[in-house]
């Protein structure tokens, strides 16, 4: 799927009637996000829980 | 003998001098109200000015003087809080249409406290709407300026909070910190901001932006006013499941006591790879006068600090998508095109793309950690550049351009991540006058160390006392 039929399916979902220039910016800033999340499934994870920030900070100064 | 104006005396000055019962609390609040009507019209920093309210309070925190009654550590002391913060019988907007009619009907924890303590209520402040970006603009109550030069982004999303405080409006303000939003006013507006570590202060009665990565805390014109109003707000609260049960130090015992012997980490990836000149210069400066203070400066790693970014990016959209279902796509027109975006925005990220970035946070931590275990704070700028102007979409962050709005939150995100107490305070300013600072992040439940070091650099810099020209 490309950004622009995520933005469409969005835009359709949230019934919200966009103007062509919102949907390509909706549709770029979707490519934005999809690139800059995408940036984490590179890292080596492997042996790494899910944090629960304040447990994960209790615990570490435990 | 503090500042002859008493609106520019500190906090802990005032509520000192209301106690002995030097000033009256019903002169400093009248006084306040008329610098607030004479200057908010080109600030836009106050939503709304709670002038009964604060004169009542005024009167009552006399008649308790003069019954000779215990008082609190803020007893007498004007404050002001971000719109975020629910009061009660006070309309709460979050900067919102949305909660445009909402009147609470208990105060915010936080905001309670204060009370307690004996703070008086001035209004409630400018925030970016549901604390959704880091300018300082919002198109429905309209854009919080900066008083240094009110073409200029204040910095958000406590917009309010950073203005009025280094206005001399109020003596101290709450704002909250998701992504920056207590450091990023504090850097542009030239004053001292805390975001404590995450679990010390309750988030009761604060409006949601994402769960995980909001923290609340003070706005100041000193690191020990900061301090000041810290301790009052710290502590256990069984209402919030996030609140440590830890006890809550003394904050200013410790304040005094210099940084001789400490340990100035300084992380050059990512904090310092491209920053303005003068940012650079005077975050140079500010970490020679550590040394010159008897602190070692220390090089450290976070190896992977640069995915603090996709990290509170996939966070945050998603939790605050999830937290806007309940008005979220039902009453889409009523919000901004930009909050609206991102909350089409984060309803793509999926299970997995949350759980990773989760699971990348563990990471992170454990690094933050690493770097912490040899260094005692680490230090970096606040914002890589100086406030730029509302009409600037683009701003120059070294060599290259980038979007303004991603690019003021690039180098305090990473403390959100994280979970660290993070003191911002003023370094200097651009040779244009406009404010600098730099931020102080310690070890979990360390704030003691940071408001330690903070205070040990502004006793030996005036950055603090310079008052912007509005």
């Amino acid at each position: 799927m490309t950004s622009e039929d995520i933005a469409r399916e969005l835009a359709a979902e949230a019934d919200l009637a966009l103007s062509v220039e919102a949907l390509a910016r909706l549709a770029a800033q979707i490519g934005g996000l999809r690139a800059s999340v995408a940036k984490l499934a590179a890292l080596d994870l492997a042996e790494r829980e899910p944090a629960v920030t304040f447990t994960a900070l209790e615990d570490a100064d435990a | 003998m503090p500042d002859t104006d008493l609106c520019w005396w500190s906090a802990t000055e005032l509520a000192q001098a209301v106690r002995r019962r030097h000033v009256s609390p019903v002169e400093v609040v009248d006084l306040l109200l008329r610098r607030i009507e004479r200057l908010n019209p080109r600030l836009n920093a106050f939503l709304l000015v709670t002038a009964d309210l604060a004169r009542e309070q005024a009167r009552e925190a006399e008649r308790a003087l003069a019954a000779g009654d215990e008082v609190g550590p803020l007893h007498g002391v004007p404050l002001a809080y971000k719109d975020l913060y629910a009061t009660a019988g006070i309309r709460t907007t979050a900067g919102s249409l949305i909660l445009r009619d909402w009147v609470p009907s208990e105060d915010a924890a936080a905001i309670a406290r204060l009370r307690a303590a004996g703070a008086i209520c001035l209004g409630k402040l400018n925030t970016v709407e549901f604390a959704y970006g880091a300018t300082g603009a919002n198109p429905h109550y309209g854009n919080c300026h900066n008083p240094w030069d009110t073409a200029r982004m204040p910095g958000g999303s406590s917009s309010g909070a950073g203005a009025a405080v280094s206005t001399g409006l109020c003596y101290g303000a709450l704002g909250s910190d998701t992504g920056g939003s207590i450091r990023i006013p504090a850097a542009f507006c030239g004053i001292v901001g805390i975001k404590p570590t995450y679990g010390r202060v309750s988030r009761v009665g604060v409006v949601t932006l994402a769960w995980s990565m909001d923290h609340v805390g003070p706005l100041a014109r000193t690191v020990a006013d900061a301090a000041l109003l810290l301790q009052a707000i710290a502590g256990h609260d069984p209402r919030d499941p996030a609140s440590s049960r830890r006890a809550v130090p003394e904050y200013r015992a410790a304040l005094d006591q210099g940084v001789r012997g400490l340990r100035v980490g300084v992380v050059r990836r990512h904090f310092f790879d491209r920053l303005d000149p003068a940012v650079a210069a005077a975050c140079q400066h500010a970490l020679e006068t550590f040394r010159g203070l008897g602190a070692t400066v220390v090089e450290v790693d976070i190896p992977h600090l640069r995915e603090a970014g996709p990290i509170s990016t996939a966070m945050i959209f998603a939790e605050a998508s999830s937290y806007h279902e309940r008005w979220f796509p039902a009453r889409a027109a009523e919000y901004s095109a930009e909050v609206r975006e991102r909350l089409l925005l984060g309803r793509t990220i999926s299970a997995l793309d949350y759980l990773r970035a989760q699971r990348a946070r563990r990471l992170l931590i454990e690094e933050f950690r690493a770097a912490l275990s040899q260094a005692d704070v680490l230090a970096a700028p606040t914002v890589a550049f100086p406030p730029p102007r509302f009409d600037e979409p683009t701003v120059d962050v070294g060599s290259r351009r980038e979007d303004t709005a991603l690019a003021v939150v690039q180098l305090t995100r990473p403390h959100n991540v994280a979970g660290l107490p993070t003191l911002a305070l003023p370094v200097g300013f651009t040779p244009g006058g406009l404010p600098v600072g730099m931020q102080l992040a310690g070890r979990p439940w360390e704030e003691a160390t940071v408001l330690r070091v903070g205070q040990a650099y502004e006793q030996a810099t005036d950055w603090h006392r310079r008052r912007p020209p509005v």
